[in-house]
């Protein structure tokens, strides 16, 4: 098992494809960033107006700005919006509360969906797999091993977009952001990046598991796209409306768009739930799979 | 007798085809074994049950002497090339191979490198295997194959796209495994002439069965040499070679007979054939090869 994660680390460190889609995510955070940036001026000046109209305090909320409380209602619409996050009272917002809104977009989730799919089926759409499925005692290492370097993937994905946003936000934003430490606020945002990084590897893992099933890397990189961009909630909202029972709180997507700053520890510990059971679902469904059925 | 693969009855089933019917096969140590079959016949099925990549629907395995689940204990003991070569084109000869003994915990320095020179890659140097020729990645999966030393090899078509000089030096490298390390080979190849100058035992499957499995020398024996005569008066030269005694012939066409057993003396039966009018194009002794021999066999 330790000689097939070796493997599959050098083949990760090998493959140019899995660095591209990571630098192609970085150039996606500067857009955002960018992105931010406007939105953030763009309601600056519309507090000003409002202020000089009314000739009230700039500290004072807007209507329909992200304000960091728990929404009832779960977001089915279809495609990718980053809430740009902005306090009440004038505050400025933390790093970490930009890093979130952009993790729970669900931004990072294309990017993941197309690594994960080259990394998962390179090695059967190579045929690499027949020189060493044979020689392997247990075929299930073999992917067990993947989902080993899957996870480290996932990790540097995240890394990789926090350091390229702190960087571009410090060009962008110099002084509208502050990068925010202590014992308690670590504690809290630790525990939502825990989830997000959970929620992200049932993710992948669901998209692994669609990869190794139909070998297909349109197939899987379509069916991952779309569920990024919140096409099953969709369905899955139709459903649930037509059968009246809860089914979106136990999606995966659904609670990415979640994970945002100020939710309560109640929601974020169900999110961490819902991360490990369906890792572990979509993990083993995978090794089940992978082993019975015949290398072609 | 002590054999290196041992099946009975080995079965696979896809939906209701059997592509592998009921196959008992024995290879013994040492040997190599010419796997003859035609396109579809089974031949790439059974490698891959044999290899541990897929799983027979019925029947037994022995593999090293051990059947059953302890079979399964030996497949880390067999190299394989099946079908394509499994390689990353974006990656060079050497990573490849790397990635390989990094899966098999070999760590030894230079060991890929002696393994790109055992098949003639020592020169591929930081060539991506995308821009590869056929042959040479044909060579780099056998490379592949050979990494841990296996004591089983299983090559299926390996010298598919290899020029002359390249079959020829595969042949001479599966000969020298086999001398040198007492590897045994199973092999399959289209080629059939090269397949009889390397393999020592055959096995002929046709849809899925295993029709035949015999040595060389049995193979020999079997292939007769016979007397070609080519001829557009087929008629006027039967009665002579009836006349002359020879009673064991066929007429293959409208223009050749073939006459089996002895001929004493071509140049008696080739102006007996011209008296009677008939006029002679050609007349040969040839050599029934295993080419032959397969296609009488699997003629439906």
């Amino acid at each position: 098992m330790l000689n097939l994660i070796r493997m599959n680390l050098h083949r990760m460190a090998k493959t140019k494809s899995l660095w591209v889609v990571l630098f192609c995510m970085g150039m996606f955070c500067v857009f955002s960033c960018s992105m931010s940036k406007m939105d953030l001026t763009e309601k600056k000046k519309e507090a000003d107006m409002v202020n000089d109209m009314n000739g009230n305090d700039a500290s004072e909320p807007l209507m329909g700005i992200y304000q960091g409380e728990e929404d009832e209602e779960v977001d089915t619409a279809f495609g990718i919006a980053v809430n740009v996050p902005e306090k009440e009272n004038g505050e400025v917002p933390t790093f970490l509360e930009f890093y979130n809104a952009d993790m729970a977009s669900g931004i990072v989730l294309i990017f993941l969906t197309i690594g994960c799919v080259l990394y998962f089926n390179g090695e059967i759409k190579s045929g690499f797999l027949k020189n060493i499925a044979g020689q392997t005692r247990h075929k299930s290492s073999i992917f067990l091993s993947k989902i080993f370097v899957n996870m480290i993937y996932v990790l540097l994905a995240l890394l990789v977009y926090g350091i390229v946003q702190y960087i571009s936000l410090k060009i962008l934003l110099a002084d509208q952001f502050t990068l925010q430490f202590g014992k308690e606020y670590l504690k809290e945002t630790g525990l939502l990046v825990l989830s997000i990084y959970l929620l992200y590897m049932a993710f992948s893992g669901g998209i692994s598991l669609i990869t190794v099933v139909f070998k297909s890397t349109a197939v899987s990189i379509t069916v991952g796209m779309l569920s990024a961009f919140g096409l099953i909630n969709s369905f899955v909202s139709y459903i649930e409306k037509s059968l009246d029972v809860k089914l979106l709180k136990y999606m995966v997507t659904t609670n990415v768009h979640q994970m945002l700053i100020g939710t309560v520890k109640k929601d974020v510990m169900f999110a961490i739930g819902v991360g490990i059971i369906y890792s572990i679902l979509y993990y083993l469904l995978g090794t089940i799979y992978f082993t019975k059925k015949d290398v072609v | 007798m002590e054999y290196v693969v041992d099946t009975r009855e080995l079965t696979k089933q896809f939906g209701k085809v059997k592509a592998v019917d009921n196959v008992s096969l024995h290879i013994k140590k040492g040997e190599i074994y010419g796997f003859i079959g035609r396109n579809g016949a089974g031949k790439t099925t059974f490698m891959k049950m044999i290899s541990g990549l897929s799983t027979p629907t019925s029947g037994e395995l022995t593999l090293f002497g051990a059947s059953g689940r302890e079979a399964a204990k030996y497949h880390n003991r067999i190299g394989n090339l099946i079908e394509q070569p499994g390689l990353y084109g974006g990656m060079t000869a050497k990573d490849n191979l790397h990635l390989k003994c990094l899966a098999l915990g070999i760590h030894k320095k230079g060991y890929e490198d002696s393994m790109l020179e055992t098949v003639g890659l020592e020169n591929a140097g930081k060539k991506k295997v995308k821009q590869f020729s056929l042959g040479m990645k044909q060579r780099l999966g056998i490379a592949m194959a050979l990494v841990g030393r296996p004591d089983l090899l299983i090559l299926d078509e390996p010298v598919n796209g290899l020029d002359p000089q390249g079959i020829a030096e595969i042949r001479e490298l599966l000969t020298r495994l086999k001398k040198e390390k007492n590897m045994t080979i199973l092999i399959s190849s289209h080629i059939l002439e090269e397949l009889y100058k390397v393999a020592d035992t055959f096995g002929i499957i046709h849809r899925g069965v295993l029709i035949q499995e015999l040595t060389k020398e049995e193979l020999d024996e079997k292939c007769n040499d016979y007397t070609e005569i080519k001829t557009k008066d087929v008629e006027t030269a039967c009665p002579v070679i009836e006349q002359m005694g020879y009673h064991d012939y066929q007429v293959i066409d409208t223009e050749s007979i073939h006459i089996y057993g002895v001929v004493t003396s071509l140049g008696e039966l080739n102006m007996e054939l011209a008296k009677a009018g008939c006029m002679v194009e050609s007349l040969q002794v040839v050599q029934d090869k295993l080419e032959d021999y397969f296609l009488n066999l699997t003629n439906d």
